[in-house]
Order: structure tokens, then C-alpha cells, then sequence
């Protein structure tokens, strides 16, 4: 009764050097003496059951495994359920249970933040609501205070709890998309599956949601909670109906640190100013900031030269001012150009390339099949879903934010596999390239593929990254293999072309860059 | 390296030091004896006799560590049996003698020791020959003569020295004649055979024999799969003959990677459906024999010396039957030969002559292995500067490809589409030696450098001359990954070099000797 689909290591593209699980689970540890629970309190913390079913990278026209998991969520407000995104996500249904009513409630999704792991649930029958008392919320709790987390590890029917000591507030990543960072909260409270999306409580409020623990030799009794901070965000990202995700600056720094490097870009050696070392030519900061500019103070919290600011009483990374905005909101940067200060304002917005290497949800993998011919773009799901060691690969997947190569190809399309079949017997060695050309027109994302098979030519010609040899597939051969090749391998669908990443405007506006 | 198989085209040069490992490891196993006996491979005892024409052969290996250039290995000594050939000189493997400090030779009749100097070395077909240091060292012994006869089913002997001075030959069958991948990832003619070899004396290389004369020596032994690949005579006979005149030019190279063409969609597509074979050319080496004589990609090569390629570039060899053009090239012909390639380019055939020539690997842009020689580095404000290289790449072990740095990693495998751009090496940061001065720089690493003071860098020796002109005292380095500038204190240099001898004893600062 775990939550057993999400610990297949992916983290490995990564290369994070961390492994989270989304488990949480009981301590060894004996409670000592406390006050119970409030019965109000532990009848609005619910056990979650939810039915997913995960797609399928390696034969994407496939409806995917169907699993089960369960996890904790608790009331909020009526009858809406605050719990993980990652309990929740690829969901097909979920239903809830309250301790001592043998009732299952069915509940849908109501909202959804893959980005910050949290989603709010809604339950269908009005008669959940007996009973019920939402749970309010706190504040940040201070290092070394004891919170309690309550809920169902390893799928039991009763309620658990677990106690543990406040022990780190920092930027953690969060491993449900494994490409966002934000606050999180470590405590020392054990680890196993099932009391993910459950209450972390400090005088009976809610300080925070357990959602995922550190899995490695290395340390112990290494559990993390989404702080208040991120979810209130959410809940106010959603007053307008609609989840937004975070945005961000667009920009990476470097610290000013060395003494030679502040000297010679005249700065004194106090203890302020980093260095913009990027620019994402996508971001918000593009047009705006450069490399080489130095950050003095971001809304009027002065930066240190580590990236640092003081806040909240907290000295914390820059990144915590920008992480409290919301979509077109803008942020004030006093910067030094050129041995000159100035003032600056950004508006903020989502760095969309980074989600290429995001771990998505509830979206189908892309895919177009041509006369057996699988193309696919590179993704985190899709590199997952295979073990490749080519070296292609490997670069534009890891280095597409980072060497900017979404500016010339926004999807890295892979010619993923060959379904065997006498149209394509010659065409084994050509698995695993990236497709650069097809009939000279250059295929800059998945739907230029499927364009280009639609034109009505004899042949189509398809270069190769690194396999100058081109693929030739004739249509005439196409037409006789296409019923032939579906029917053999029961393939269901030949293309998925939505849940692309790329923004329209972008592709409008880049569209002349050919 | 410049011609690929055609049923292995994605040549890279990536997989060498696996391949090698794994030789290696299979060459420690001993082979279990019982299947010996099911196989039966006849085992005969020679008794020693003052003229057998077997050295032993021991050196004392001592490689560099590529990720601490100032550094050498541990050193390690191995022994080899080497076959006294026409000179008289010593033919042994050459990745046996890679990176050697000291060799010595020892007679199996008398165990008299001389010392001995590499003649002709060549990494490529995996051979090298010998010179004793003692004149008259090899005096009494008849050397041994080649033969390139050797046809599949034929018998040949593996011939294995006792510590006794004992010869037991061991013999396998040649199941088949074919170019394999020779440890320094090129390709050339290799006999296989199946044998069921007892391996002993942790030899790295022994004779192969057909009818007391050479036919080759030992490369690879996989114990599991039973089978012994052998450097096949032909690629000696070539070596031997361009050694001895004392202008060792090595193999031939054309300079073209070549793709087959069997599917039928493509010889259509290109209009050679209704001729027999012919290959494409995927590439043409930047200042290549081919790009010399104008061949391009995209066209088909039919024939090449009179000989037609079939569909994957196999033509007719009269002994070994279909063989790699990549032979007819590299072993039949020798640097500055001209050869007739007959081309097929949009309909139209004709014929263009190549003159062969070679490229050393340390021409490349990133060179593929380097043996022998010492990395080239230059410290600056205790950030080490390297050129890149596959041996770089290959310290970081069997998982080299996934665990190196993957913008590094991806020089190497496409370095022929950075070509044109002016550089001559890629020069990077790998590490940063801390001192006082380097904190805040102490974590870059695998920065590729791009110009220093304004000045590019394409090579390793760009680097002193660009430190001539400082502005206002600092040094400006500018990279292509981030934080893309950094800036060092011209006055700090001298501190943080007494720093780095005093705390970290390195012996230099540079080495800008030969690559």
C-alpha cells in the first residue's frame, strides 16, 4: 500500500547527489509523554487512496501501468483536502477515509502544483463534511522546536504519530518534479511510505505538509515538510481560479568571493554583490540584465557576496523574494554596470526550458510514429525511460538550459526506436540520433515531423545528428507499411502532439530564425 | 582511424580503454582445465634448444594520471614473449611497451639479460620492434620468417614459454579472417581463432606460429567465448617493411568515414540502384588524403584500386575472401601510394586519385589516446590549465562516457564539427589548486577557456603570450561556461606559486613539452 511510483531513481539525469522518497513513515523512535491529539484534529487528517496510471516513454502509444498508492491529505476548508501533488498526479481515482467511518468518499482534483508538490483535493459527497473542523495554520517553526506529523504510513487504517526535532530550514529540491527548488523544512521524524501530504503540527496548527525524506547511507532520520511559506503561495496562486506556477528571475550568479575578482571589477571587499554569471535568453531578466552585471539588492534586501539575504529574521537565498511573487508581478534589483550602480525592474516569468528536464504529470508523451520510426523528444520521462549512455543524448539533455540550445532546436527530437519491419531493415544504427532535417527543412519540434511527413513527395529525406548517411524512407513504402506495422505491434495511436512545453509566442517569434 | 568499417560505422574512439580492460582481465582468468580436455587441443613439448627464436620480455611501466598531470603512476612490470624476427630485431605488441620506463630481454636458453631500445613503435596496429642493447645479444638465433598464408580452418600454434625456456605450442583453428578493433580503436586484419588455450605465465603477448613461421601475435584472449584474436601477418609484413628502412611513416590513411548502402530506399534515392554496391562517404577527415583529392561527403566510392565494394565495402581480398576496404587501403599500400578511387557523385561516375598519407592522433583536436609522453599543463594563479584528450576522458574509468563531463565528453565524440573554428586544442580549467588567493574559485572546474586579456586561446601554448598584456593589473579569463569571467590579481601569481610548491610539492608549474 505504498506509493510505489515514484522511487525509480530518476534522479539519476539529474545528478542532484541526493535520492528523496516520497515516503514517510514511522520512527523508531518511542513518543515520549505528550498531549494527545484533539479529536477535531485527528478526524480532519484523511487517508488518500488513489488508482494512477503512469504513461508510458518507451511505447508511448501504450495507456500505461495502472498502480495503487495512498498517502495523507487533511481538511482545509469544507470539503476541500489539502495533500501531495505526487500522491495525487496521473490519478484515474482517488477516494478518501476518514478514521473509524468505513465509508470511502470519492474525490477529485480540484488544483494542482507539480512545481511545489502540493494539490487540493475535492470530495464529491456532501456527507464527508460531518464532523469535520478545518485545520489552520502557523507559522515557520524555529530550529530545534518539536513538531508532530500525523498520518497513514504504510497503509494502515489508524492514524500514526510521529514526533521529531526542527533541524534545518533551507532550499531543498523538490523531487516530484526533481527540477524545482524551494523552502523546505528538515526534521528528524522517520521515514516510510504513506504519511505523505499528512499535517506536521506545532500547537495543534499546521506548520507545514510531510512530503518526502532523504534515502541514502550517508544520514538518518533525514525527513522534509513543505514550510507555510510555500503553501500559502499556493493557496493565493489560486485565488484566481487558476494555478500559475512559480516564476523566476532567469538569471544564474556566481559568487563575489575572491578578492582579485571584486578588486578587479571595482568592488570593495565588503560583503555584498554577486555576479550575474547567465543570462536564460528566455527569462525574465533577458534584455535587462547581463552576464558580468553585479546584484547589489534585490527589493531592498541587500544581497551578501554568497547570494544570501536577511529576511524574516533568516539570513536565506536571494531566491526566497522572487519565490513569494506570483506571474507578471515585478522585482526591483539595484545593480553595478560597469563601475556604475543602477536601478533595475524585472518582470517576472516561468523559465519554460527548464521543464524539459522536469518530471511531468498528468500530460501524455509526445511521440510521432513513421513507418515504424518512434520520434520523441527529449524529456525527463523519456530519458527515464531508457538507459542510454550516447553521448548526443546525454549533452542536450543535460546542457539544453545550459548551453541555450532550446534557442535552436525548442525540442531536441530523437528518432527513439524502430519497430522491425522490411520498410525500415537497414536503419538499426540510426536509433538514439537527433533528428536534424527532414527534406532540408529543419525540424525544430515535434510537430515539424509530422508536418514534414504529410508533404506529398517520393521521398523523405531525414538528416541525423552525427550519422551523415541519411535515412531515405519512400512514401509509396510508407503507405503499404503503415496498416501492416500498426497492426503488428497493436499500436493504439500514431502521434501525440499536445503537452509540449514550448510556448507558442516563443516558436512565432523564432520562427523567422531558420 | 580516419576509415570506419562499414558494419561499424560509428567509429569512435570512445571505447578503447573498455575493450582493453577487458582484454586485460580475461588474460588474468586461468582457464578451468576439464575444458581442455573436451576440446583437445593438442599440446606438445618442445625441449629448449639454444635457437628458438622467443625473447622474453620485461618492463617496468610507469603511466601518467591525466587528472594530476605533475604526476606519474605507480609503476608496475609485466613480461612478454616477443619473436626474433629478420635484423635480427624483436617483434613484441606495442601496448605491451606503452608508457615503459625500462625494458629488458632475457634469452629462454641461457636467461642472459640485456636491456633494450624501442626501434619503430606503432600504437595504431599494435606493434613494435626491439633492439638489444648488447650487439651481439641475439647472436645464435635464427630468426623467425613471416607468413601471410593462412586461410580459415587452417591450424596455427600459440606458442607459450615455460620459466624453463620450454615452448608449448598450443593450437586453435582460424574460424575467421576478419578486421577487428585493434586496442588503440583502429581496425585492422585479425585471425580468430577458437581455442580452448591454457593460459599461463601471465605473458602479455605470445608468438603465433603455422608451419615454423610467424603468423601473427596473441592480442586478445577471452577465456569464456574461447577464442584468440591475433594480429594477422599482412599487417606485419606491412609494419616490418616500412620500418626497417629507418623512415617509419606509419599505416596509410585516406581520411573517410564511410556508411553502407544496402538499403534499397536510399540506392534508389541516390541513383545507384541499378549498379552493383558502392559505399557513402559520411565524412571527410579536415586535411585528409581525401579532402585533398576533393572527395566529398555524400558521394559513393565504387571501386578503389581496380576493386569493386560491395554494399558494405567489402571487396574481394584473393586469400581472405570479402574483406574491408579499410584493409586494401591501410595494408596494402603505403604512405605517399596513390590510389584510384572511382567516385559516384550526382550520376556521374569518375575517378580521382588519392595520395595516402597519416595523421597522428595528436593532430586531431582532441587527440584520441596519448601514450608515452607526459600531459601538457600550465598552472596560472593555481588554476590548472589541459588540453583535452581521450586519455583525460578515460580517467574517469570503465563508465567513463556517463560519469565524465558531458560537454567535455561531447568534444570528443563530434570534434570534427568544431574543425573549422580556429582551434588547434581544447584548453579547460580541470581543477584549481587552493591556496590563500584562490578562495571563491576553489570549486570551478571543466571550464573551457576561451581568451585570456582578449587574446584567444587555441592551444596550451597561447597561454604565456596572452599573460603579456594585463589591464590595470589583473588578468582577464573569459570562458565558454559560467561564471564565464573571472579575473587574477597579476601580483598574486608570485604568492600563490611559492604556495602551491611549499604546500601541494609539485615538482613544476608547466609542462608545455612535445604532446
Amino acid at each position: 500500500m505504498s506509493v510505489p511510483l515514484k522511487s525509480n531513481g530518476v534522479v539519476l539525469y539529474l545528478k542532484l547527489g541526493l535520492i528523496f522518497l516520497f515516503l514517510f513513515t514511522l520512527n523508531a523512535k518511542t513518543l515520549q509523554a505528550a498531549k494527545p491529539i484533539p479529536t477535531r484534529i485527528r478526524n480532519s487528517v484523511v487517508k488518500i487512496r488513489v488508482i494512477s496510471q503512469a504513461p508510458d516513454y518507451a511505447e508511448p502509444w501504450n495507456p500505461g501501468p495502472i498502480t495503487q498508492g495512498s498517502g495523507t491529505g487533511f481538511v482545509i476548508s469544507g470539503k476541500q483536502i489539502l495533500t501531495n501533488a505526487h500522491i495525487s498526479s496521473n490519478a484515474r481515482f482517488i477516494a478518501v477515509e476518514k478514521e473509524g467511518d468505513s465509508r470511502q468518499y470519492e474525490a477529485r482534483i480540484k488544483f494542482i502544483g507539480h512545481d511545489c508538490d502540493l494539490a487540493i483535493l475535492e470530495v464529491l459527497d456532501d456527507s464527508f463534511l460531518n464532523d469535520l473542523t478545518p485545520l489552520s495554520f502557523g507559522n515557520v517553526p524555529s530550529l530545534n522546536s518539536t513538531v508532530t506529523v500525523i498520518g497513514y504510513p504504510i497503509g494502515g487504517k489508524r492514524l500514526s504519530v510521529t514526533r521529531g526535532v526542527v533541524s534545518r530550514i533551507d532550499y531543498q529540491v523538490y523531487s516530484h518534479s526533481s527540477a524545482d527548488s524551494h523552502l523546505a523544512i528538515q526534521i528528524d521524524a522517520a521515514i516510510n511510505p504513506g504519511n505523505s501530504g499528512g499535517p506536521v503540527l506545532q500547537d495543534n496548527v499546521v506548520v507545514g505538509v510531510a512530503f518526502q525524506a532523504y534515502r541514502r547511507n550517508v544520514a538518518q532520520n533525514v525527513g522534509y515538510m513543505i514550510p507555510v511559506t510555500v503553501i500559502e503561495r499556493f493557496l493565493k496562486d489560486l485565488e484566481d481560479g487558476q494555478y500559475d506556477r512559480y516564476v523566476d528571475l532567469g538569471l544564474y550568479s556566481f559568487p563575489l568571493i575572491n578578492g582579485a575578482h571584486r578588486r578587479a571589477i571595482g568592488l570593495k571587499p565588503d560583503d555584498y554583490g554577486v555576479m550575474v554569471s547567465g543570462v536564460l535568453s528566455v527569462g525574465a531578466a533577458a534584455g535587462t540584465l547581463k552576464a558580468g552585471d553585479v546584484l547589489l539588492s534585490i527589493q531592498g534586501f541587500p544581497i551578501d557576496s554568497n547570494g544570501y539575504v536577511e529576511m524574516d529574521g533568516r539570513r536565506i537565498l536571494m531566491a526566497e523574494v522572487v519565490e513569494r511573487k506570483f506571474k507578471g508581478d515585478k522585482v526591483k534589483l539595484k545593480i553595478l554596470r560597469n563601475r556604475k550602480e543602477m536601478e533595475v525592474t524585472v518582470a517576472l516569468k516561468i523559465p519554460w526550458p527548464y521543464l524539459m528536464q522536469a518530471r511531468r504529470h498528468d500530460v501524455e508523451p509526445r511521440f510521432v510514429l513513421v513507418g515504424g520510426l518512434l520520434f520523441q523528444p527529449l524529456s525527463f520521462g523519456f530519458m527515464n525511460s531508457r538507459n542510454t549512455k550516447d553521448i548526443n543524448l546525454l549533452y542536450h539533455y543535460s546542457l539544453f538550459l545550459e548551453n541555450e540550445l532550446y534557442l535552436d532546436k525548442p525540442e531536441i527530437v530523437v528518432l527513439s526506436k524502430i519497430l522491425p519491419d522490411p520498410i525500415n531493415a537497414y536503419l538499426n544504427s540510426f536509433v538514439n540520433s537527433i533528428v536534424l532535417k527532414i527534406n532540408n527543412k529543419k525540424i525544430k519540434t515535434l510537430a515539424d515531423v509530422s508536418t514534414a511527413f504529410k508533404a506529398p513527395v517520393d521521398y523523405y529525406v531525414i538528416q541525423l545528428m552525427s550519422k551523415e548517411r541519411p535515412v531515405v524512407l519512400e512514401r509509396r513504402e510508407i503507405i503499404k507499411a503503415r496498416k501492416r506495422i500498426l497492426r503488428r505491434y497493436n499500436v493504439l495511436k500514431e502521434e501525440h502532439l499536445g503537452d509540449s512545453i514550448v510556448p507558442d509566442d516563443f516558436l512565432q517569434s523564432s520562427a523567422h530564425l531558420n | 582511424m580516419t576509415l570506419a568499417l562499414p558494419q561499424k560505422q560509428h567509429l569512435k574512439f570512445s571505447h578503447i580503454s573498455a575493450r582493453f580492460i577487458t582484454v586485460i582481465i580475461l588474460w588474468c582468468l586461468l582457464f578451468p582445465s576439464c575444458h581442455v580436455a573436451q576440446i583437445g587441443p593438442s599440446e606438445k613439448k618442445i625441449n629448449v634448444q639454444p635457437n628458438q627464436p622467443v625473447i622474453r620480455i620485461k618492463i617496468t611501466r610507469q603511466g601518467y594520471n591525466f587528472h594530476r598531470p605533475w604526476q606519474r603512476r605507480a609503476s608496475s612490470t609485466h613480461t612478454a614473449i616477443g619473436v626474433v624476427i629478420e635484423g635480427p630485431r624483436v617483434l613484441v605488441t606495442s601496448r605491451f611497451l606503452a608508457d615503459n620506463r625500462y625494458i629488458e630481454l632475457e634469452r629462454v636458453d641461457n636467461r642472459k639479460k640485456s636491456g633494450a631500445k624501442i626501434e619503430v613503435i606503432d600504437y595504431e596496429t599494435n606493434l613494435a620492434v626491439l633492439q638489444p642493447i648488447h650487439p651481439r645479444f641475439l647472436e645464435n638465433i635464427q630468426p623467425l620468417k613471416l607468413t601471410t598464408d593462412a586461410f580459415q580452418g587452417d591450424q596455427l600454434a600459440v606458442w607459450q614459454v615455460n620459466p624453463n625456456g620450454g615452448v608449448t605450442p598450443a593450437l586453435g583453428t582460424i574460424t575467421s579472417i576478419e578486421l577487428t578493433r585493434y586496442p588503440f580503436s583502429d581496425y585492422f586484419l585479425t585471425y580468430r581463432l577458437n581455442s580452448s588455450l591454457q593460459y599461463r605465465f601471465n605473458n602479455f603477448t605470445l608468438p603465433v606460429v603455422k608451419n615454423d613461421k610467424l603468423a601473427g601475435l596473441l592480442m586478445r584472449y577471452d577465456s569464456k567465448a574461447q577464442t584468440i584474436d591475433v594480429i594477422a601477418a599482412p599487417v606485419i609484413e606491412n609494419f616490418i617493411k616500412d620500418a626497417v628502412d629507418g623512415n617509419y611513416l606509419g599505416f596509410p590513411m585516406s581520411g573517410i568515414k564511410i556508411a553502407p548502402t544496402e538499403d534499397p530506399q536510399l540506392r534508389r534515392y541516390v541513383g545507384i540502384a541499378g549498379k552493383p554496391g558502392g559505399v557513402y562517404v559520411e565524412k571527410v577527415i579536415k586535411n585528409s588524403a581525401a579532402e585533398r583529392a576533393g572527395i566529398r561527403k555524400g558521394d559513393i566510392i565504387m571501386e578503389i584500386a581496380g576493386f569493386g565494394l560491395d554494399s558494405r565495402g567489402n571487396y574481394d581480398h584473393p586469400i581472405y575472401g570479402k574483406v574491408s576496404l579499410s584493409h586494401l587501403i591501410r595494408c596494402e599500400y603505403y604512405v605517399g601510394n596513390s590510389i584510384t578511387f572511382r567516385i559516384f557523385r550526382t550520376g556521374k561516375e569518375f575517378t580521382v586519385d588519392v595520395i595516402l598519407d597519416h595523421i597522428q592522433p595528436e593532430d586531431y583536436l582532441v587527440p584520441p589516446y596519448i601514450v608515452d609522453k607526459a600531459p601538457r599543463y600550465y598552472i596560472l594563479g593555481g588554476l590548472v590549465f589541459q588540453e583535452l584528450s581521450g586519455t583525460y576522458l578515460r580517467e574517469y574509468g570503465k563508465e567513463w562516457s556517463a560519469k565524465a563531463p558531458v560537454h567535455l565528453a561531447y568534444y570528443l565524440a563530434n570534434q570534427d564539427n568544431f574543425a573549422y573554428d580556429g582551434r588547434e586544442k581544447i584548453v579547460f580549467l580541470s581543477r584549481v589548486l587552493p591556496t590563500s588567493y584562490t578562495i571563491g574559485y576553489n570549486e570551478l572546474s571543466h571550464l573551457v577557456i576561451k581568451r585570456i586579456n582578449n587574446k584567444d586561446i587555441f592551444k596550451l601554448d597561447d597561454i604565456p603570450p596572452a599573460l603579456e598584456n594585463p589591464k590595470n593589473g589583473f588578468h582577464k579569463l573569459e570562458f565558454e561556461q559560467r561564471p564565464k569571467v573571472i579575473y587574477i590579481d597579476t601580483l598574486e601569481i608570485p604568492k600563490i606559486n611559492k604556495q602551491i610548491r611549499e604546500r601541494y610539492n609539485l615538482p613544476a608549474l608547466k609542462n608545455m613539452g612535445p604532446r
